[in-house]
């Protein structure tokens, strides 16, 4: 399968933080998840594929090309929203396709006017008088209109209430339908993410703790439910992590290590999350 | 860099509309008073306003992220900057030629020269002091910037009233008109050093 993106070994340190090493790749027609805590490194690296800060070391292919040299290439065909909206608040939806149709070779205007239009978005109001659920819409819509092939989304869904989100992951799965399409999506609302992503990719403290089909990942995964006794007895080395409560534990552990054990659930994204931020507590 | 031009001049909608009205308000005095002196002060003024106010605007909506992960490199986000300025430079002394020409051939308050020569000065001031300050925003922010820029407006004269307090005499007339000959080469390689320092300053930072 071709690979719309390939990050290899990205290296950037800050004075109280440090991206080490991060890899992952995106097939073409894919939606990828990255999930992690805040601060956890999934904004930096985002910015690091964009260009909008300069890496210690790795490197960034998409499309087949590196995103330094063919950077502008790269960015006709991408599209990107972020958490808030970028536009000064005295312009109108009207004013913005004015300014994106002078900087996308691509910009389609009549969709973007569906946009405007299936999002009950008015062309002719001002910005500031949007709500957020609007602002973020209206993000996307300008970053649909150019008709790119890869979405760039840093926390798109945050601070939206459930309806919106779910419309707007309504347009994610619709965009994904070409089959040319493919979504990098940064949120720290898993289930969302569970919702639409085909991989997911977990960023913890600066590190890539996993990136692998979203399927796999909950068929790898279980949460056994045993005995404090019990837990004393597993090799601790097989633990993910576990929470203990007065009935006794709920430990994450990879099935393939305990295919004797009865009582395992299924574990959900979130779980697998949970657990290895927080439950390392061997 | 179209797109960009577009955008500045789309979020000074609101200002703009205050802008014109103090204009209009300097304009009519101007005309009434047969003095050109205010009006050119005001649009000097406005003029560095402006691009101000779109860096305010700027970093409020950090549209330089936006910007530069959309198919614009850094080049251009500072070049537009300078068009920007040497736009409303230029929309301002258009402005003052209008009410210069009236002055001249109406009221004969002023003579064509002087007119002239206050119409270059207006461009030359407002350049000037744009490429001082372009740099000084790239590098600050508007925030920091803007105490520096009220520094850099004041002390050229507080620097010529001390040397004058000192007993120093100014340049003969002789020399200042030498000098004014010499003023648009002036302008021109400082506006292109203030270009390269905001470029390196900007192809530095990080969003």
């Amino acid at each position: 399968m071709e690979n719309v993106l390939e990050v290899r070994n990205l290296t950037k340190s800050y004075s109280d933080f440090r991206l080490n090493n991060v890899s992952f790749t995106l097939p073409k027609g894919c939606i990828m998840g990255l999930v992690g805590e805040n601060g956890a490194g999934k904004s930096t690296t985002l910015k690091l594929i964009l260009n909008l800060i300069r890496r210690e070391e790795g490197e960034v292919k998409i499309f087949g090309m590196d995103n330094l040299t063919q950077e502008q290439s790269i960015k006709e065909k991408i599209g990107v929203v972020f958490d808030e909206s970028s536009f000064p608040e005295h312009m109108h939806a009207k004013d913005i396709s004015l300014v994106m149709r002078n900087i996308y070779k691509t910009w389609d205007q009549s969709l973007y006017e569906d946009y405007l239009g299936r999002f009950a978005l008015p062309p002719q109001k001002k910005l500031k008088e949007y709500s957020r659920g609007m602002k973020m819409k209206l993000a996307i819509a300008v970053a649909l209109a150019h008709r790119p092939q890869l979405l760039i989304l840093d926390e798109a869904t945050s601070g939206l209430d459930p309806m919106v989100r779910d419309e707007i992951l309504d347009i994610f799965l619709e965009f994904i339908q070409e089959e040319d399409n493919s979504i990098l999506i940064s949120s720290h609302i898993i289930s969302d993410l569970e919702k639409i992503a085909d991989y997911i990719t977990f960023i913890h403290k600066g590190e890539v703790l996993f990136s692998q089909p979203k399927d796999l990942l909950l068929e790898e995964y279980g949460i056994l439910k045993c005995s404090h006794e019990e837990l004393e007895r597993l090799d601790k080395n097989k633990v993910i992590g576990y929470r203990k409560n007065q009935f006794g534990v709920e430990a994450l552990i990879r099935k393939a290590n305990f295919k004797d054990q009865r009582l395992i659930d299924p574990a959900s994204i979130e779980d697998i999350m949970l657990y290895y931020s927080r439950g390392v507590r061997k | 860099m179209k797109g960009l031009l577009i955008k500045d001049f789309l979020a000074l909608k609101q200002q703009g509309k205050i802008f014109l009205a103090i204009l209009a308000f300097y304009g009519i005095y101007c005309i009434s008073f047969d003095n050109l002196g205010m009006l050119v002060g005001m649009v000097v003024l406005i003029c560095v306003m402006m691009p101000l106010t779109t860096w305010a605007y700027d970093e409020k909506s950090r549209w330089d992220k936006y910007a530069l992960s959309m198919p614009v490199p850094r080049k251009t986000v500072v070049l537009s900057k300078y068009a920007f300025a040497l736009l409303t430079e230029l929309a301002g002394m258009a402005l003052v030629a209008v009410f210069g020409v009236a002055l001249v051939f109406y009221s004969k308050e002023i003579s064509s020269e002087e007119f002239f020569y206050t119409l270059l000065a207006v461009g030359g001031i407002g350049l000037g002091f744009l490429s001082l300050i372009i740099p000084l925003l790239f590098k600050f922010g508007v925030e920091k910037a803007r105490f520096i820029i009220l520094l850099v407006a004041f002390l050229p004269s507080v620097l010529l009233i001390l040397l004058q307090d000192m007993g120093l005499q100014g340049p003969n007339p002789e020399t200042l008109r030498l000098l004014s000959y010499l003023s648009p080469l002036f302008l021109m390689v400082m506006l292109w050093v203030s270009y390269k320092i905001s470029l390196s300053i900007y192809n530095k930072k990080e969003f």
